[in-house]
């Protein structure tokens, strides 16, 4: 009877136990790592310097694209050098683009007519149009690119990647005269 | 001197406009993800296309390397849509001989070979002001 009755008493002192040597090791591990030093001629004491540092990636230099007048003969095109940068080696990320365009198209609208024209965008991981493009679709995340700048995150005043709109002439023609506007939201992820 | 603080209100007011309307491109920032915009804009001008406005266009061959391009008084503007004389600069110029018209003429030098081809096809474009 009286084993009975001290068994639950004995589990309790275990737990209790065990519950204070984990904290222990834990606050030994994460919290007293620094060392005090001792009382004499010299005393030297030391400390653990920690600090984590997440992936972090940033998207800069855009610049905006006016078109101009359209002439009415030749398609439309232009883009712009950006500069991605990211700290994660191999300065490997992905690109997300969406367009102000009803269910985020890519699209730019006449102001209060719903009258849109189509666009579409290419992303390539260096600078200018020469390189290797991709189409980019809207809300999706691209493919793995490379090339991010891994050591300034404004890329030292440079770029390392480039976005290019492009405009049919026949979507053009296929509008109402006026002045048509859309952002383009370009986000980069980092590719872990 | 007292400085009116209305006018300076209005100025800034009228600036946050003008750079909320033309100058949008956003930097992203340093974060896990980074996001920035651009604004892409285009102007699509009104137009008159050549063949629903035929009637209104007529050419003349004053000089063979000259041509005079008469348009509606309405229009002030022609522009050349396309063309198969690749090496010719077309230039506008309005000459006394085509009052209210617009001539277009060869721009090479004297004695540079002509290579257009035959026949010359030019596509005009006109725009209504």
């Amino acid at each position: 009877m009286s084993k009975r009755k001290n068994l639950p008493m004995r589990l309790i002192i275990i737990l209790l136990i065990a519950l204070a040597c984990g904290s222990t090791a834990l606050y030994v591990q994460y919290s007293i790592a620094a060392t005090q030093g001792t009382l004499g001629v010299s005393s030297q004491g030391d400390a653990t310097l920690s600090m984590d540092i997440p992936q972090l990636v940033r998207i800069s230099g855009i610049q905006d694209i006016n078109f101009g007048n359209f002439s009415g003969g030749a398609d439309l095109s232009q883009d712009v050098d950006v500069c991605v940068y990211t700290n994660l080696d191999g300065g490997e990320y992905r690109v997300r683009a969406s367009g102000s365009g009803v269910d985020n198209a890519f699209d730019l609208e006449r102001d209060g007519t719903g009258q849109e024209v189509p666009y579409v965008v290419y992303w390539s991981d260096t600078i200018g149009t020469a390189g290797d493009q991709i189409a980019l679709l809207t809300g999706q995340a691209s493919v793995v690119q490379d090339g991010a700048n891994t050591a300034s995150q404004n890329c030292g005043g440079g770029a390392s990647a480039n976005f290019e709109v492009r405009m049919t002439a026949n979507n053009l023609l296929n509008v109402p005269a006026g002045q048509y506007s859309g952002v383009l939201t370009l986000t980069i992820l980092p590719e872990s | 001197m007292r400085l009116d603080f209305r006018f300076l209100y209005l100025f800034f007011l009228i600036a946050g406009l003008l750079s909320a309307d033309f100058l949008h491109a956003v930097d992203g920032d340093l974060d896990h993800s980074s996001t920035g915009s651009a604004l892409i804009s285009v102007t699509i001008p009104e137009r008159i296309s050549l063949n629903s406005k035929l009637k209104e266009l007529s050419v003349s061959r004053n000089k063979p390397e000259e041509l005079c391009v008469q348009t509606a008084s309405s229009y002030e503007q022609l522009m050349v849509l396309s063309s198969n004389l690749g090496e010719l600069n077309l230039t506008f110029t309005n000459t006394s001989e085509c009052n209210h018209q617009f001539s277009l003429s060869d721009t090479r030098e004297t004695g540079q070979s002509s290579t257009v081809e035959n026949p010359h096809v030019l596509v005009f474009v006109l725009r209504d002001n």
